[in-house]
């Protein structure tokens, strides 16, 4: 069957998320979001994975669902229309600080557990070498390799996925204190690691300009730290509904079951271009080889994003494809679209919500809505204009001014339409 | 031709390759200590006739495994000719090798627990006290004085066949006495004494007494680093060294390469301020000034949070995922993991809060001074079962294992102690559901360690010697960094690139509680401030508990504000990301 995975995300007991990432919660999401297989995240937390082991229970071999009494609670909030079953896969993200070759490393690593005798069995080896109760993200002084072999120990079906390989601050390939390839970060067991998470900052275009990325499958999460940001980014399969058809689809290069993924457009990504976000300097990789590195205002060296550190390790022109390359869409959260479209600023307001909850109710889920359903049907729900900016989007007509050293991208639907719009308040003064 | 060691300085060299009879080096902090000693070491080795060895004495196990991995890379056959062991390590292995009667060891942990089943009047701190002051007497080697107290002590050891740490050096010397000191000698020629500032009395006269029958003695350490007069050791060996071996040279290690400008400078200071003929002696190799800051907290709890915050700040940013360069800061934040990073205080009882504030960082941290492995819960079950299968009874194991299944057990395990190994008997009893059912609290890498250990242990006897006088370790623990939080003593003969010392308020550093002593109190905060490569931190809290006023320890009043940072309570928000260094004008 076909579905999408998003399984990097967090829950309420890691550090700046929501209060409201509970189980139930992450259910309706999911549901609304058209996410069939989603992360539990924090499976190493004490509390939450206890939560996780009282509110779940086994589905398809290594997925888990959420028991009646608790799917109860929250399914007056499914509309009709969301009725796609969701299953919850152990997941857990891991923040690694060590020190190799006299450098300092901060790579993020995402594991993913087949069951919970397993996740227990990492839990105990972990909790002896740091703590796991105070942040749901871990923070360990553990070399990336080492916590793969505790990883591998754990099951034979675990694994581990390097996450936003490419942010400059806390990933395997990033420009501050990551590597210059996958083998050197994993050692002898970079045998182990089949598939990269590629981040918001990077679309597979970007990822096929490496050869030496060829081997690995990439995938898409979205790292959610609220509901809101569930699926915004997500790996789409066309496999058999378990955790082994899932890994097998990743591990094996001829598997079919790997489908594609569902994209950020990479410039909204919080490190696409270059800069210093504090001297609101934005730079693109040929400005930065410009200035030699250098701040236009502070004079202090930029922090290098993603563009760059691609540019930097990239052998092989824009526009080829990689080895594993499976078909992708670039989106805009459905939010901003109509955000976007009625020219507000923000995409938090009431209307905007709306606009969303009346697409979702009666056409399908966020997703099924972005990608699959008809303009007329949307302009039916929600308005031309809506249906305009929906239309922008998948014919990949948006205008993104790129985000940089921290500092969101900026999308815009309409730029004719606003720039018309600050004439006219031009005007008025 | 070239030099034997070309990696040495001048200085280091000489010391290396002294050629006459003893020697004492003097080693100020970040000389090249371990380094000169490992050379001296192999040098010696060369010089050995066949069948002898070097001994070679540290003053913990970890000092002596650290000793053995610089050596093999020396010399790679070490083992064959160099034993590096502490004094008890190698006491323990000469009377295991006797032909005197058989013995159990007691730590102090055990020995707590014969005292609890055999003198039940006692209490729980009586009892540490007693131990605590026998233990003395015998260090200071002053058993005559030692009164009842000792009688009690030693007694009820001796009744149950156990002896403690100290005993192990006292039956060596009656054992040399008696007639094995030729021997000996012949065995170990040379003997080297590393942190020879810190030897007791007892170690002295063992030291004294080989060198009488012809051992050659290398000493070295440093007379302001000596710490542990508390426990028996006395600086004044150090001093005495040339009267005690007559005709011995002594040498100085001169050249600093450890330690910044600024904290040399700093820590010089502190000696001079209590005796200006202890100045160290050094000669500054590094240029570069490095950073001492000194920063005045309102609380406790305030300057545990100080010391998380900056530990972020210096790892550059752990708790967020979206970091941006104004956050990080642009000057050297962001260069140190944790293994870079300790924490010192003066007494346990300051843990406390740094724990608490570790824990809601999520930043990992360990502490140093864990019970030792024979005590850990479920091992120290496994352990009293299998003195049981070696023929050695205990109290404890009469009342603990009463039940069927375990004597059972017990017996099965001795009856195929003889045909097996250490490794294989010791994973028959983990075998056992009524042994393995003992050991519910043990972990499994206590486990692991424990089967690491049976790997190397000839017999059994060997085996649980071996986890008598060992701390619990895991390889993971090593491999994994984290930030350290140990006691000023713990810290010695330890370096990292950055220091906090915690604490530093009057009365606290010096401690001034009875039977302390001020300028060991000083040589104990010198050690401290030495260790670091790069930057220390000291911080002092105004406040503690409800009421009471705190001023800095006035040791830091010996040291030239110009060389010191200070820093107030936390800046603003906002503010910038430097401290303002005030040199005062």
């Amino acid at each position: 069957m076909r579905f999408s995975a998003d399984v990097h995300l967090h829950s309420r007991y890691s550090r700046a998320t929501s209060k409201d990432l509970d189980l139930e919660r992450l259910f309706l999401g999911a549901k609304l979001k058209g996410i069939q297989v989603v992360g539990t995240g924090d499976a190493m937390h004490p509390r939450w994975l206890d939560e996780i082991e009282e509110k779940l229970e086994p589905a398809e071999s290594g997925l888990y669902s959420l028991k009646p009494e608790y799917r109860r609670i929250i399914e007056g909030q499914v509309p009709a229309s969301c009725a796609a079953p969701v299953r919850f896969l152990l997941s857990v993200e891991i923040s690694n600080i060590y020190k190799r070759r006299e450098r300092v490393r901060k790579v993020h690593n995402c594991v993913f557990l087949p069951d919970f005798a397993a996740a227990r069995r990492l839990q105990a080896r972990l909790e002896r070498i740091g703590n796991i109760a105070s942040d749901g993200r871990p923070i360990l002084g553990l070399d990336s390799r080492d916590l793969l072999e505790l990883v591998l120990d754990s099951s034979p079906q675990s694994y581990l996925i390097p996450a936003h390989i490419w942010t400059p601050w806390f990933s395997a390939l990033g420009s501050k204190s990551g590597f210059d390839s996958i083998e050197e970060c994993y050692g002898d067991l970079s045998g182990q690691i089949f598939a990269l998470e590629t981040g918001l900052s990077s679309d597979p275009p970007m990822n096929w300009r490496l050869s030496r990325l060829d081997p690995y499958a990439l995938v898409s999460n979205s790292d959610a730290h609220s509901p809101r940001n569930l699926g915004r980014e997500a790996t789409l399969y066309d496999t058999e509904l378990s955790f082994d058809a899932i890994r097998r689809a990743l591990a094996d290069p001829l598997d079919p079951g790997l489908a594609g993924t569902i994209e950020f457009f990479p410039e909204e990504g919080k490190y696409h271009f270059d800069g210093h976000r504090l001297c609101k300097a934005r730079l693109s990789p040929e400005e930065t080889a410009r200035r030699k590195g250098l701040c236009p205002v502070c004079g202090a060296a930029v922090t290098i994003g993603v563009l760059s550190r691609v540019e930097e390790l990239a052998d092989r022109p824009a526009g080829e494809r990689g080895g594993r390359a499976r078909p992708f869409t670039r989106l805009v959260p459905l939010a901003e679209i109509a955000a976007s479209s009625l020219g507000l600023s923000g995409s938090e307001t009431k209307s905007v919500g709306g606009i969303c909850r009346a697409l979702v109710e009666s056409l399908g889920s966020e997703l099924s809505v972005l990608i699959e359903s008809s303009l007329d049907d949307i302009a039916r729900v929600a308005g031309e204009r809506i249906a305009e900016g929906i239309g922008r989007v998948r014919a990949g007509e948006v205008e993104i001014a790129p985000g940089y050293d921290g500092e969101y991208g900026v999308v815009r639907l309409f730029p004719e339409a606003e720039s018309a719009e600050s004439r006219g308040q031009l005007a008025l003064f | 031709m070239a030099a034997p060691f070309p990696e040495l300085n001048a200085l280091q060299l000489a010391a290396a390759t002294y050629a006459g009879r003893h020697l004492l080096i003097q080693a100020g902090p970040g000389t090249g200590k371990t380094h000169t000693l490992a050379h001296r070491i192999a040098f010696l080795a060369e010089r050995l006739d066949a069948g002898q060895r070097v001994l070679a004495v540290t003053f913990t196990v970890q000092a002596a495994a650290e000793m053995r991995g610089r050596l093999e890379r020396l010399l790679p056959s070490f083992e064959r000719s160099v034993k590096a062991s502490t004094f008890h390590g190698f006491c323990l292995e000469l009377l295991r090798s006797g032909a005197g009667e058989p013995f159990k060891i007691a730590p102090p942990e055990t020995a707590a627990g014969l005292l609890a089943r055999r003198v039940p009047g006692l209490g729980d701190r009586d009892r540490r006290a007693l131990i605590a002051r026998s233990t003395l007497q015998k260090s200071l080697d002053r058993r005559d004085d030692g009164g009842d107290d000792l009688a009690l002590y030693d007694g009820t050891l001796r009744s149950l066949g156990y002896l403690d740490y100290e005993d192990l050096i006292i039956e060596t010397i009656a054992s040399l006495e008696g007639g094995a000191l030729d021997a000996c000698v012949r065995s170990f020629p040379f003997l080297c004494v590393d942190e020879y500032q810190d030897i007791n009395p007892l170690q002295h006269r063992l030291v004294k007494l080989l060198a009488r029958a012809g051992a050659r003695v290398t000493a070295i350490g440093d007379a302001n680093q000596a710490i542990y007069g508390f426990r028996g050791s006395d600086a004044a060996i150090f001093r005495s060294f040339t009267e005690d071996f007559p005709g011995a040279e002594r040498l100085s290690l001169r050249e600093s390469y450890r330690t910044p400008v600024r904290l040399v400078a700093a820590s010089s200071q502190l000696i001079a301020a209590g005796d200006a003929r202890r100045l160290p002696d050094l000669v500054l190799v590094r240029r570069d000034a490095g950073r001492l800051v000194v920063h005045r907290a309102a609380s406790e709890a305030a300057e545990a949070e100080y010391v998380v915050h900056q530990v972020e700040r210096l790892v550059g940013g752990t708790s967020l995922y979206s970091l941006d360069s104004g956050r990080v800061g642009t000057t050297a934040a962001g260069a140190r993991s944790f293994g870079d990073i300790a924490v010192l205080y003066r007494v346990n009882g300051r843990r406390r809060r740094l724990e608490e504030a570790f824990r809601r960082s999520g930043i990992p941290y360990r502490t140093s001074g864990d019970l030792p492995l024979s005590r850990l819960p479920g091992v120290h079950d496994l352990l009293v079962a299998l003195d049981l299968v070696a023929g050695r009874p205990s109290d404890e194991a009469d009342e603990r294992f009463s039940g069927e299944e375990v004597r059972r057990g017990i017996e099965a395990l001795s009856r195929i102690r003889g045909a097996r190994g250490v490794p294989a008997l010791l994973d028959e009893a983990l075998g056992m559901p009524g042994i393995r059912a003992l050991m519910g609290g043990a972990g499994e890498e206590d486990i692991e360690s424990l089967r690491r250990r049976a790997l190397l242990a000839p017999t059994l006897e060997s085996f649980l010697d071996d986890v008598a006088l060992s701390r619990p370790e895991d390889p993971l623990d090593r491999r994994s960094e984290r930030v350290a939080l140990m006691t000023l003593h713990a810290a010695k003969g330890l370096e990292f690139p950055t220091i906090f010392i915690v604490g530093c308020e009057e009365g606290s550093i010096p401690l001034r509680t009875s039977g302390s002593d001020e300028e060991e109190e000083r040589r104990l905060l010198y050690v401290a401030m030495t260790r670091p490569r790069e930057e220390l931190f000291i911080t002092w809290a105004a406040h503690r508990g409800a009421v009471s006023e705190e001023l800095p320890s006035s040791f830091l009043s010996a040291i030239d504000d110009s060389l010191v940072e200070h820093e107030a309570a936390e800046r603003k928000r906002g503010g910038k990301d430097r401290q303002l260094p005030l040199f005062d004008a």
